[in-house]
């Protein structure tokens, strides 16, 4: 997907300059970023909110579209640049002094679904929905978890059967966000249970208006509605539409979760702002009296400081990757970090407001209603910890049980 | 770049690492750490001729290589993973900082050069029994002695890091001018005018000394009325070199951990399989990264951003220290019971984790400086710590 990193001793004026030429395209067309101020909504981004301003998000990505800068790495065939890993930083730190729409929705097609297509996709699937995603024409979401398939994603038993020239897809998945403005979604589907698990699923992109497809909203316990349950009835999926070989669907699975895990920058990013939580915390406590309570202190710097260090741990992967070399354990643990982070920063915002924290269901609430998905979603504290150790510090694996029997005779 | 060091300096550091490894392995920590000088002189000239290791961020007119804090926070990382036994910590941080910071360019010209060349060894005696890091009240006097340079040292310094054996000390005293540094020849005292005694220190890879003047002769270095402003800096900067080194430390309690949890089988199968074991060592590795970035980020203020230095150093020293200090402990619990024994490094970090951790202000007393500095003081009095 990307280019070279670093070209030699030209790379830094050639980088200059394709800063300035971003920066000036961008000026004409963008009003400045705002600065944070109170007005700062506190949302935290992925976490299910997003805005649903569909039409403006459209329009800006048409128009990054137009420098191919809405999906930077793509190839420019496809509606991408073709730029290097060092020049899609560098854009996205140039957009970072604009004001751009919230691209929650768009972001599976610019980020996931769109890197799947690119590296298991046909010519005929790239040129058909690459270009539609990279200018915010199409919508995709992604169609993995079940009740019965969430960290053990390879045990899904949702259901494609060949017919004809095409499959029927019957079952069910769930946590399907963005499922009810979405145009296709990356399905993933069981089209052999009598291979063991991993063997037996294969990648499709669905068409999101084809019969026999029910869309149901899914209520958090912060009352968002941001989630779906989708239920298919006999939809039928031509095999045009297949993503990849038959049975070569996990391999596309991986690719999408190291995409969901992995912090290469780029717009659309699914998290937010810490320091705007830490900001407003700070004024919490403060209004609250309770900046002179030593616990409460304590309890504030550290949440300070992990903010702080969080972000520079990113910022250091990042520099690591700019210099050429190897990223190691600093490119691990964002996600992990910002889970811990927030749940700390509104159990503490709760704190300091007594009895009063329970009762105006205000924004302290909702985060503290939130945070806890983030330990859960896009890869859980607990799996993405057996990532580290097992990726990162080379640790074996648990005894596996289920790895080899064939699908159909496991326990479910 | 903020984190990131230029390949000859990451050259410098492999250089660095095998020359530890040949001359401060285990062995070698656990010999040295029972003498009573608690350093091998001959390696400490080797550091120096060889590798230039005293005079990293000496300046090039004094004899150094006139680098900056960020190498300086290298050598101490690589001294860190290997618990080197020796004065580099109150000579080459404390010492040769305090001397820069002072100002005083006759000082830096006497002392910089014999450090550089290994010749001269240096403590800083500072803090006293109190253990008040902020130098509100300092006990030890300092009186004039005939001209205005030439005084006499009366009181008593604590927890001075090498202080037995230093040739040089440099003492924050108190005057009528109010706080200024000292500096204190060991050549050619007479006897009883610096007592030094040793103490029976927790970490014994790093000793320390009480230190009682009794009308000692020290010559002034720098300003008059400076010294606790002086010394303040200086603490900040050892406190960013101590955090580099307690994050060398912590990579290696890791990687001990991590190793053993590979090899060690139980239950049919390498400890490490097992998720308790492998959820502990890669929560230690996300505090080992932060620890890290946290260290070269004060570093990196400590030669670009001095105006960010005060709340950086707080924010590395409070990270680093609890790091270290839980790395080391969870690489004991690893090991499980040989890791109790006397025989298996564990214990060596763990004390060195935990002393380094109380040295200049534990995290909850930089974790008070940071809120400080973003702007949240304590109205009411903090008791020292």
């Amino acid at each position: 997907m990307t280019g070279t990193i670093g070209d030699g001793p030209t790379a830094g004026t050639e980088l200059e300059a394709f800063r300035a030429d971003v920066r000036s395209w961008l000026a004409s067309r963008l009003p400045p970023a705002r600065a944070r101020g109170d007005e700062t909504p506190l949302e935290i981004m992925g976490a299910g909110e997003g805005s649903e301003a569909l039409p403006r998000a459209r329009a800006f990505l048409a128009m990054l579209a137009e420098r191919g800068w809405s999906a930077p790495g793509w190839p420019q065939q496809y509606g991408g640049a073709g730029l290097s890993t060092d020049r899609i930083l560098a854009l996205d730190e140039e957009l970072r002094a604009f004001e751009t729409p919230d691209l929650y929705m768009f972001s599976v097609g610019l980020r996931h679904a769109g890197s799947a297509i690119l590296e298991y996709g046909s010519e005929a699937q790239k040129a058909r929905w690459l270009p539609r995603i990279a200018t915010g024409e199409e919508i995709w979401c992604q169609a993995f978890s079940e009740p019965g398939a969430g960290s053990d994603l390879a045990s899904l038993a949702t259901r494609a059967e060949r017919r004809d020239d095409g499959w029927v897809v019957t079952g069910q998945k769930v946590w399907v966000s963005r499922a009810h403005a979405a145009d296709w979604g990356l399905l993933l589907a069981r089209t052999d249970p009598h291979l063991p698990k991993h063997r037996g699923i294969t990648a499709f992109g669905l068409d999101m208006t084809a019969d026999g497809i029910d869309v149901r909203p899914l209520k958090q316990i912060n009352g968002d509605e941001h989630f779906n349950e989708v239920f298919f009835d006999s939809v039928w999926i031509p095999d045009e539409d297949r993503i990849g070989d038959v049975g070569g669907g996990w391999s596309v699975a991986l690719s999408m979760l190291a995409g969901e895990r992995t912090q290469t920058g780029g717009i659309g990013s699914a998290f937010g702002d810490d320091q705007v939580v830490v900001d407003r915390l700070i004024e919490l406590v403060r209004r609250c009296g309770a900046d002179q309570d030593g616990d409460v202190r304590q309890r504030l710097a550290e949440i300070i400081i992990d903010a702080r260090l969080a972000q520079r741990t990113s910022a250091r992967a990042v520099e690591v990757a700019k210099a050429g070399r190897k990223v190691g354990a600093e490119g691990s643990g964002d996600k992990l970090r910002k889970a811990a982070l927030l749940k700390r920063a509104a159990a503490l915002a709760l704190s300091v407001q007594g009895p009063a924290g329970a009762v105006d269901g205000d924004e302290w609430a909702n985060l503290f209603l939130t945070a806890p998905s983030m330990s859960i979603r896009g890869g859980t504290d607990e799996v993405l910890l057996n990532v580290i150790g097992e990726r990162v510090l080379g640790l074996p694996s648990e005894p596996r049980v289920d790895k080899d029997i064939p699908f159909s005779e496991l326990p479910r | 770049m903020q984190y990131v060091l230029p390949e000859e300096q990451e050259s410098f550091r492999t250089s660095l690492r095998r020359f530890l490894e040949a001359h401060s392995s285990e062995e070698d920590v656990r010999h040295v750490m029972e003498t009573d000088e608690g350093y091998d002189h001959d390696l400490w000239v080797r550091m120096a001729s060889e590798l230039g290791l005293q005079g990293i961020h000496v300046p090039e007119r004094f004899g150094g290589v006139g680098l900056g804090q960020r190498e300086l926070a290298m050598a101490m990382e690589e001294l860190g993973r290997v618990l080197y036994v020796g004065p580099y910590l109150s000579t080459v941080v404390l010492s040769v900082n305090a001397l820069l910071a002072s100002g005083d360019e006759e000082a830096c010209a006497a002392y910089l050069p014999p450090i550089v060349r290994g010749e001269l060894r240096a403590a800083v005696a500072f803090v006293e029994a109190d253990g008040d890091w902020d130098f509100q009240q300092i006990g030890l006097q300092a009186r004039e002695d005939g001209d205005g340079r030439r005084f006499r040292l009366e009181g008593t310094k604590d927890f001075v890091v090498d202080g037995h054996t230093a040739d040089l000390i440099l003492v924050l005293a108190s005057g009528q001018d109010g706080s200024s540094l000292f500096a204190v020849s060991m050549d050619h005292l007479d006897d009883g005018a610096v007592d030094r005694e040793v103490l029976p220190t927790l970490d014994r890879t790093r000793k320390q000394a009480r230190l009682r003047f009794h009308g000692a002769p020290a010559r002034r270095v720098g300003t008059a009325g400076r010294g606790a402003e002086v010394m303040r800096e200086v603490c900040q900067l050892t406190a960013v070199a101590l955090s580099a080194e307690q994050v060398g430390g912590a990579q290696r309690c890791l990687d001990m951990a991590v190793d053993y949890a590979r090899q060690r089988i139980q239950f049919g199968r390498p400890i490490g399989s097992f998720q308790a074991i492998k959820h502990t060592c890669a929560r230690m590795s996300l505090g080992v990264e932060a620890a890290r970035s946290a260290a070269l980020f004060a570093a990196w203020c400590a030669d670009e951003r001095r105006d960010a230095l005060s709340v950086e150093a707080s924010v590395a020293k409070a990270y680093c220290s609890d790091t270290f200090t839980r790395a080391a402990a969870e690489n004991l619990q690893i090991h499980g019971g040989i890791g109790f024994t006397w025989e298996h490094p564990a214990h060596l970090y763990l004390r060195r984790a935990k002393a380094s951790e109380l040295f200049l202000g534990d995290g909850r007393h930089h974790r008070e400086r940071v809120l400080h500095d973003v702007g949240l003081s304590r109205t009411e009095p903090v008791g020292a710590r």
